[in-house]
């Protein structure tokens, strides 16, 4: 509560949602993830600069995840039960 | 968890309230205006006006904070004493449509529900609503949203002044 006591002291601006919506937040979450996204500064987000940016994030994601998969490589049920019989 | 979330409105609509009459009886005196000439010039009824500034500690709709941000070319932050910044490159809000202020509010939170892997229906609940208002807002269903609402989104996402 006394958190929440405090949130109009904060400075949460506003104003920046009201009159520019996404903009300046969009380049940020865009340069943060992958700079080659859009390099140059986004003047405002329409849906094509949402797509690019959806389709970045989940190329990411994938990725991301193979790289977990090469360094785990999950085993399947059937080749452990061979690996066991091998044994 | 419910009780807390309304509380928590309660609490952010009766700051809004408090902060607005501040803002009114200051600019009111400044400008030597009275009640009812500031209600003819800025198309604010009088009631309303006076919601504000009686002990009733009315909180304005985001379309009435529009006006008034219109009327003393300020900022919406000014009026809800977040922000004493008056920044000269801000927009103003005699040049911006009340339907694009409300657009911009829809491109806000769609950035955010992607960056944050959020459905349209998971938003309300978050920040202590039904599950179908920002959907109904999204879908153009419902027009605008409350000041409150918008509060406690600025408030989820961490949407700082100058970040």
């Amino acid at each position: 509560m006394n958190e929440r006591k405090e949130t109009l002291n904060k400075r949460y601006n506003i104003d920046q949602i009201l009159t520019k919506g996404a903009d300046a937040k969009l380049e940020a979450v865009i340069d943060k993830k992958n700079k080659k996204v859009i390099s140059e500064s986004s003047p405002k987000l329409n849906s094509d600069d949402l797509k690019i940016f959806q389709e970045a994030k989940g190329a990411l994601r994938k990725n991301s995840k193979n790289i977990k998969d090469q360094e785990h490589p999950k085993t399947s049920i059937k080749s452990h039960i061979n690996k066991s019989r091998e044994r | 968890m419910k009780l807390q979330f309304e509380e928590q409105t309660a609490l952010i609509a009766k700051q809004i309230a408090k902060q607005v009459e501040r803002f009114l009886e200051t600019k009111l005196q400044e400008r030597k205006l009275n009640r009812q000439k500031f209600a003819q010039d800025s198309g604010i009824p009088a009631s309303t006006i006076n919601g504000f500034m009686n002990e009733e500690s009315r909180v304005p709709t985001l379309k009435t904070l529009y006006k008034i941000a219109q009327y003393f070319d300020c900022t919406i932050d000014n009026i809800l004493g977040r922000s004493d910044n008056n920044d000269a490159d801000r927009m103003s809000y005699n040049d911006i449509s009340f339907e694009d202020v409300n657009n911009n509010i829809r491109d806000f939170i769609k950035v955010r529900l992607t960056e944050h892997n959020l459905e349209q229906s998971e938003l309300g609940p978050l920040i202590g609503r039904s599950r179908d208002v920002i959907r109904h807002f999204m879908n153009g269903n419902q027009k605008t949203l409350g000041i409150e609402l918008i509060v406690a989104l600025a408030d989820y996402f961490g949407y700082k002044y100058n970040e």
